[in-house]
Order: C-alpha cells, then structure tokens, then sequence
C-alpha cells in the first residue's frame, strides 16, 4: 500500500470512528456543547477547589503558628513566620517584599 | 469578552453550529490520546466552554483553529496530570461502563453486515490503539495534519511548536503507524 493510499484508509477510518459514536456519548457531547453555549459547567464546584486548598493550607499555616505560640514570650521564630504571612497577603509591592533586608527592616520595626 | 448575555440568537445558532461540527472528532481526538470516554468528554466540554467564553466574538474562521489549538491544550495539560494509573489503564479493553450499555446491541445505522462491522471495529481498534500508544506530539501532528487536513503552519500553532518539529513528528508518525498496522489497514 503506498503512503497516500493508507493516508486515505486511516482518514477514512477515523471518520468511521467518528460517526460510529453511541448514542450516549453524543448525547453527553450535546449536554457540553449546550452548556458551554449557556456558560454552565456541569461540574461547577470545580472553580471552588483551587480556593478551598489555598484556604485549608493558609489556615493550618495561622493555627499552627497561634498553637506554637507560647503566652507572654517574645517574639518567636514562629511569630516573625506569622508576620511574614501577614506581610505577604497585603497589597504591598511584591518587588518590595523581594528584598529580604526590607523584609528584615521592617520586622525589625514591628518588633 | 462577550457572554451568553450579550450573545446575538443568530451568532449564538452559529456557534452551537460550529461546535456540533467538530465535537465528534474532538471528542475521539481527546479518546485516543487519554484512553478515557469519561477524560475526554472533560477535555471537550472544557475546550468547548474556552471557546465560548474567550473566543465567541472572533470571526468564524478563527474558531476552527482556535478550537483545536485549545482541544491540544487541554490534552498535553491531561497529559502532565496523569499519574501511572492513567498510563496503565489498557486502552484495548476501554471502559467497563460502556459494557452493558444496551444502545450497543441496536443494528448498525450505517448499513454494514455484521462481519464487515466487525471487520471495521476490528480496524478501527488497531489504528486507535497504534495513535494511542504513539508520543502525543507525533499523535497530534498525524492526527491535526491527515484528519483535520491542516497544514503545517496550522498544526505547529495548535501544538505549541515549531513547523520543522511538526514536520519531524508527523513523518515519524506515519513511519510508525505503518509499521505497527501492516495487515490491519487494508484498502
């Protein structure tokens, strides 16, 4: 067989494939095609996951720093972590918070 | 960016039109490479809901290319998700679920006898395991090049890569496949 002729056969089979689908399968390509038209995902929980993660590992970050945390001591390593994250979640300029002696700074101050 | 809102009925006709014209495809271009019915009904129905969201204003000649340059994305994204269970699952033995399905058993829409159904399926079967057991690039170069007829500058765009590695894929592609479907793929 030369190339152009199994070139045409695969095609051809391809196309067959595709237009074998059953019926359940087009009928779930139709539901995507409506949704996607309407804007709906089917699986709308999806969005949330990424921000349900990112709340779980910032809350276990902030509990374990508060259960470490001795009553009355000074500063902690542990403290200086929790001012870190403050730091980070503010809106301050991230090429500010680059610099690790501005950062020391201002822990300083905090202190 | 323009949502179902503000979508005209007329464009929105349009559009629905242009994506029941290439999910079919899409769909088994998404099976092949995951192996999955459930994976790729995923990929489709996302690439499909990109479109609309992001491209649903561009003209209708920038939705094929668009399309399938989102359909690649979301393959080669599934691709470095998957864990050794995905790469494990046989393609050749398909999903479970699809087993007792009893719209399986209906006669053949398309006319064929029994036995060249099964003569087809049994084609078929080998092509989809031989593109499914190919590296993805070599597999979307084929599949972009000789079933949706791109050309190069085309496929590279939706592969994310350069016309001389499409060019170099897509030759190793066909060297593979037709070495690995010799008896298979008869005329």
């Amino acid at each position: 067989m030369t190339e152009e002729n199994f070139l045409r056969t695969t095609r051809q089979q391809l196309d067959e494939s595709a237009q074998a689908l059953d019926a359940s399968i087009l009928s779930k390509l139709n539901q995507s095609r409506q949704n996607a038209l309407a804007q709906k995902a089917t699986r709308p929980w999806l969005i949330w996951v990424p921000v349900a993660a990112t709340a779980t590992i910032a809350a276990a970050i902030i509990a374990s720093n508060v259960l470490l945390q001795k009553p009355g001591a000074d500063a902690t390593p542990q403290q200086f972590a929790y001012d870190d994250i403050e730091l980070l979640a503010s809106d301050a300029d991230i090429d500010m918070l680059q610099d690790m002696d501005m950062l020391e700074a201002v822990a300083d101050d905090a202190s | 960016m323009m949502n179902n809102n503000t979508m005209a009925p007329d464009r929105q006709a349009v559009l629905n039109q242009f994506l029941a014209s290439v999910e079919r495809r899409a769909f088994r271009m998404a099976q092949i490479a995951t192996g999955s019915t459930d994976d790729a009904l995923d990929i489709v129905q996302d690439s499909m809901l990109t479109l609309v969201r992001k491209y649903s204003s561009k003209t209708e000649s920038d939705w094929g290319p668009l399309f399938h340059t989102i359909l690649q994305s979301r393959i080669r994204d599934w691709y470095r998700r998957s864990s050794v269970r995905n790469k494990l699952r046989s393609w050749l033995h398909g999903d479970n679920d699809d087993e007792s399905d009893p719209l399986d058993k209906l006669p053949d829409p398309h006319g064929k006898s029994p036995e060249q159904r099964l003569y087809l399926d049994h084609a078929i079967d080998a092509l989809s395991a031989a593109l499914h057991a190919l590296p993805l690039r070599q597999q979307q170069a084929f599949l972009l090049r000789n079933w949706e007829d791109m050309d190069v500058t085309q496929t590279a765009k939706a592969m994310g890569v350069t016309t001389g590695s499409v060019k170099t894929h897509y030759s190793r592609a066909v060297h593979s496949l037709r070495a690995t479907l010799e008896g298979h793929v008869d005329d």
